[in-house]
């Protein structure tokens, strides 16, 4: 088992299994090009999967303050999209309210400024979410 | 020794009183802006603060007793006001939601979304204002207690922190400090039985009685010329 295999097992066949097999979540992208539809497949045609953390809870006592904030994540694979987000880049999200299946879509967004990581080799893209609220009427 | 008795000794001071007294203002003044929580919290969720849910939490952070052998002395306390606001993102959902929108449709409404760091930001300067117009109103000179049994009431230092850089929403904490002066009345202690005062004078005086008339007629007073 070499390093090389091991990289492209990561990159391929294992993320997939990872990040999309029995506790991967149905997610949309809904992307800011203005040319680009609703990413809602993968390159299968199969509904696009991912992995999705919501109980992430951060403490932050810096302040001198405890505040406890809830964090959702969704990491997908780059290669089961057609299009992938990039730095300076506001996405929108779309995931399942809770984890079971059937259950309501919301919509969030993904400012890429502030999170895109998982690295060119490893082929995955982690996108933190902010709850989006429709703007009150003037 | 001096034994004080458990009465006294739950008796509450006046800087206690003035915490109850701060805190029932702040309640008094939510007006459905804010709440008021009158202790320190362990922690709380960012999605208990969001809105006008944003929070003043006050506290007696410290107090600075003058130092002094009387049994009236003052008390200058200083209260910590923990002041916390959070927000969503705001944008065109409708738009976003829609399936029979465009691409085009879908990039203006991305592209108009409010970020929640421009909002919460707003709504933390917004709940200083509300503090400090509560404190220092003339009419709250006195913090909610008799007139005159407060002196010195001021809103010191604000301070916002960074927001908290993870989380579904924009998260912002700071502190400010209200600082005022009230005036203690320690009880009078318990005198242990049997003790007797001991006077001490390196002068030595004479004890003067009411049938020494003398000491009455040598008095001389000066008084100015007309």
């Amino acid at each position: 088992m070499s390093a090389g295999w091991l990289k492209r097992h990561i990159a391929g066949p294992g993320l997939k299994l990872m990040l999309e097999g029995a506790y991967g979540e149905l997610v949309e992208l809904i992307p800011p090009d203005g040319v680009t539809a609703d990413i809602k497949t993968n390159e299968d045609g199969n509904p696009l999967r991912g992995q999705v953390l919501r109980d992430f809870q951060v403490q932050v006592p810096e302040s001198g303050d405890d505040v406890i904030v809830t964090e959702t994540i969704v990491t997908l694979r780059k290669s089961a999209l057609s299009v992938v987000p990039q730095q300076g880049e506001t996405w929108g999200v779309r995931i399942q309210e809770k984890p079971e299946s059937e259950t309501p879509m919301i919509t969030m967004n993904a400012n890429i400024d502030e999170a895109l990581t998982g690295g060119a080799t490893a082929g995955f893209i982690t996108m933190h979410l902010k709850t989006l609220e429709q703007t009150p009427a003037p | 020794m001096t034994v004080l008795s458990k009465a006294q000794l739950e008796n509450p001071m006046m800087f206690e009183t003035l915490r109850d007294s701060v805190t029932a203002l702040f309640k008094a003044n939510e007006n459905d802006l804010f709440q008021t929580i009158d202790h320190q919290e362990q922690s709380r969720s960012s999605e208990t603060m969001k809105g006008i849910l944003r929070t003043i939490q006050v506290f007696v952070q410290s107090t600075n007793p003058e130092h002094s052998s009387k049994t009236e002395f003052e008390n200058d306390v200083t209260f910590q006001l923990h002041l916390r606001a959070a927000a969503a993102s705001t944008g065109d959902l409708a738009t976003l939601d829609d399936d029979n929108a465009t691409p085009a449709q879908k990039q203006t409404a991305l592209l108009a979304i409010d970020t929640g760091a421009a909002i919460a930001d707003k709504a933390w300067d917004a709940l200083l204002r509300i503090a400090i117009r509560i404190i220092m109103s003339p009419l709250n000179e006195d913090l909610g207690l008799d007139e005159f049994v407060v002196s010195n009431r001021i809103l010191k230092t604000a301070r916002k922190d960074a927001p908290v850089d993870h989380g579904n929403l924009i998260v912002i904490t700071g502190s400010a400090f209200i600082s005022a002066s009230v005036t203690e009345i320690m009880d009078g202690a318990t005198p242990v039985a049997g003790a007797d005062p001991i006077l001490e004078s390196k002068l030595p005086f004479k004890t003067v009685s009411d049938s020494d008339e003398s000491t009455a007629s040598n008095l001389q007073v000066d008084t100015p010329n007309p």
